[in-house]
């Protein structure tokens, strides 16, 4: 044959349409390769410049919209995935494959019981958190499920349980609800709403600093729910913006991740496994380990409506050392010289729950609550409401009267089960039983009283997973620590308890009264 | 990527008609990344654009059996559009809200004047069917192959440069790009076919 001959169009096409394996003659190999009108031709024929244009055009262009994500069925892969978790993703899948029950709807994940489970939406604490719905209610619902690599861990279960239906206990407007707890395969999950909004960190970034009145009407509802949370006996230790959401649907603000219900996380995790931004409103003794209690949460409250009314965290460095540093040592810098609006009422608000000494600050999330709801209402009525006052701060020592808590177990998912209550002198019900000799009980010997597994693998996973920067020696200090608590016994009578499941339908406020002992008042 | 398709094709098919699971897997999973990038490209946040692509995704499964093919003038990518386009508008009133961002506006204005959204609509499906059967093209032939294709029809090298690097002939470069992309339009035609998006409009 002829090389220099043309191929025809019709050998071109039986060419082209032949799988890419399939050989080719050797004398339409060489012509090609001199021919540049047989080139054309069969790169046409094979497919018409316009589609060609439009093909190469779309491909690229996708490639080049990276930042633009294309979704998948798992969203959260386009959002970078903390070095530790990478695995946990597919563990996860896997998790869900062999937990959930196949899916009625075809897009959906999967089943749990009355839940449709659509898609996971992101990381909590020890868990995974999952977009649902409730097909009985017909609502949309948030599933926090614990973390596979952690479903065999018997004290890690107990924990999370145990989270779940102290958090259960709290029933507040501006505190997450917990709808259901269940397990599924031994591995435990539960039920929150599902909340549509931002969070105070999303509204801030977005918007800005926001006026007084709004800062004051946020904190009113924030004090309120804490105060609820508190009376339950729960410090929640991780007071901060991205942890506080706006309900758009019935617009009020939800406080969230008592090491449960959190968002599609957008926060950035340093090589170390620090969570950036976690310890901007960490309280000074938290910051150094020390005894925890009611008023550290309120300490973050005050850091929380600094970043609102000046749209800047009050404590700021490059490192997190220096954080921690600028948070015990150095005062912050002065409201009004970042946001002259702000009113002095308002900084000195913050001044007073920003204070380094605990017993400088206001001492209570009630008396917060019920400063700001007057201060509100002066704000919308200036003539006809005065100007509150905030009671002088007195230095007195704290006389602990009542719970003691234990604090160190539950830190490293940013959830403290137990708490200090003090005797406040406005006026709450106090529980009137006498101090005694405390006995300084170590680490060591409060494991082997409650049965508490130690693992050092399973600490050091827990703690990066949480994201918490805890400090080493955490678990070794000496905790002060009452030996015939009764909020200590029900614990113990708790722990073994979490074996028996809870019937889903009860609600929390059934379980209250067995779980914890009350004290003051209820809401 | 595909092991997340493979979970969940195991996970669907346990239940029900695998058969139907499967078509409809496949189809959404064209189907969502063309709602969520057009969301996102109207000014939609991640998260809004992820609850719109939800919402619509379910509102299709919900009423595919509503759809009448023997009615005049049906077709199918039509009615999906439509389907498509009442699920964002529903959305947004219902949530009694704007989007998020200033360009909100334009998402509302878009979905209100339905032929100005139509060919984008149907050029984002064109765009991901591209996407899935390059994937798929270029699973099923060797390397050498599908770089022959690759780096001059995309990059737009120099075919005798490229030959060079792959050790091949220029002939056979060239008959290797056309048999590549033959293979790639009558995947799209006919993903584009089974799909109903049909010819263009």
């Amino acid at each position: 044959m002829n090389p220099n001959e043309h191929i025809s169009d019709h050998d071109i096409l039986s060419i082209v349409q032949a799988n890419p394996e399939t050989d080719v003659a050797r004398h339409v190999e060489t012509h090609v390769s001199h021919c540049q009108r047989c080139q054309s031709r069969m790169v046409d024929i094979a497919a018409d410049p316009q589609w060609r244009n439009e093909f190469s055009d779309s491909v690229t262009s996708l490639g080049i919209d990276s930042s633009i994500d294309t979704t998948h069925f798992r969203d959260f892969t386009s959002d970078p995935p903390p070095q530790d978790n990478a695995w946990d993703l597919h563990a996860i899948e896997g998790m869900l494959g062999d937990t959930l029950q196949p899916p009625i709807h075809p897009e959906m994940l999967g089943r749990l019981g009355r839940y449709d489970v659509a898609k996971i939406i992101g990381f909590g604490g020890m868990g995974v958190v999952l977009r649902g719905f409730d097909r009985e209610l017909h609502r949309p619902v948030a599933i926090k499920m614990i973390l596979p690599r952690l479903a065999q861990n018997g004290t890690a279960k107990q924990r999370f349980a145990r989270e779940a239906r102290a958090a259960a206990a709290v029933i507040h407007p501006n505190v997450v609800s917990i709808h259901d707890i269940s397990e599924t395969d031994s591995v435990p999950w539960f039920v929150m709403p599902l909340i549509v909004g931002p969070s105070l960190k999303e509204v801030v970034s977005s918007r800005g600093p926001l006026p007084t009145k709004e800062v004051v009407r946020i904190g009113v509802q924030l004090a309120s729910g804490l105060a609820a949370a508190h009376t339950q006996g729960l410090v929640h230790r991780d007071i901060k913006p991205a942890n506080v959401l706006v309900d758009n649907q019935v617009n009020r603000i939800v406080i969230t991740d008592f090491g449960l219900a959190r968002r599609e996380t957008e926060e950035t995790m340093t090589q170390t496994g620090m969570i950036a931004g976690t310890l901007n409103y960490m309280s000074p003794e938290q910051s150094r380990g020390a005894d925890i209690d009611c008023r550290s949460d309120l300490f973050s409250v005050g850091g929380l409506l600094y970043f609102l009314a000046t749209g800047e965290t009050p404590f700021q460095a490059d490192t997190p050392m220096g954080v921690i540093h600028r948070i015990g040592h150095q005062n912050h810098p002065r409201v009004r010289s970042i946001n002259p609006d702000v009113t002095p009422q308002l900084e000195q608000l913050i001044d007073c729950l920003l204070e380094k000494a605990p017993d400088h600050r206001l001492q209570s999330a009630g008396e917060l609550e019920t400063y700001l709801a007057e201060y509100l209402a002066h704000l919308n009525q200036p003539t006809k409401v005065s100007l509150p006052r905030l009671s002088s701060r007195r230095t007195w020592r704290m006389v602990p009267t009542a719970m003691k808590t234990l604090a160190a177990a539950a830190c490293l998912v940013a959830f403290a089960v137990l708490v200090w209550t003090a005797a406040i002198k406005l006026g709450r019900n106090v529980q009137s039983e006498p101090v005694v000799a405390t006995r300084v009980m170590s680490w060591p010997e409060i494991q082997q009283k409650f049965g508490i597994e130690e693992d050092g693998v399973f600490r050091q996973e827990l703690r990066t997973l949480a994201g918490e920067f805890e400090r080493a020696d955490e678990f070794d200090r000496p905790i002060r620590f009452r030996q015939q608590d009764p909020f200590v016994q029900e614990l113990n009578q708790l722990s073994s308890a979490i074996g028996a499941s809870a019937d889903p339908m009860a609600t929390p406020r059934t379980n209250r009264t067995n779980t914890f002992p009350t004290s003051g008042d209820q809401k | 990527m595909e092991p997340s398709f493979s979970t969940r094709y195991s996970l669907i098919g346990k239940l029900g008609n695998p058969r139907d699971a499967e078509s409809w897997s496949e189809f959404a999973s064209i189907y969502q990344p063309v709602i969520f990038r057009i969301c996102r490209k109207k000014g939609l946040q991640h998260a809004d654009a992820t609850d719109v692509t939800q919402e619509v995704l379910a509102q299709v499964a919900r009423s595919i059996d509503k759809f009448d093919a023997d009615h005049p003038g049906a077709t199918f990518r039509g009615w999906l559009y439509r389907v498509t386009r009442n699920s964002v508008v529903d959305f947004f009133r219902d949530q009694n809200r704007k989007p998020t961002v200033s360009a909100g506006t334009d998402v509302f204005a878009n979905v209100q004047h339905p032929d100005a959204g139509s060919e984008e609509f149907y050029m984002e499906f064109q765009r991901q069917i591209f996407l899935t059967v390059s994937r798929e093209v270029a699973a099923r032939v060797n390397a050498t192959t599908w770089k022959a294709f690759w780096e001059t029809e995309m990059e737009k090298r120099s075919p005798e440069e490229v030959a060079v690097e792959l050790g091949i002939t220029v002939g056979a470069l060239y008959v290797a790009r056309s048999r590549v992309l033959a293979r790639l339009k009558k995947a799209a035609a006919v993903r584009l076919q089974e799909t109903g998006m049909g010819a263009r409009p």
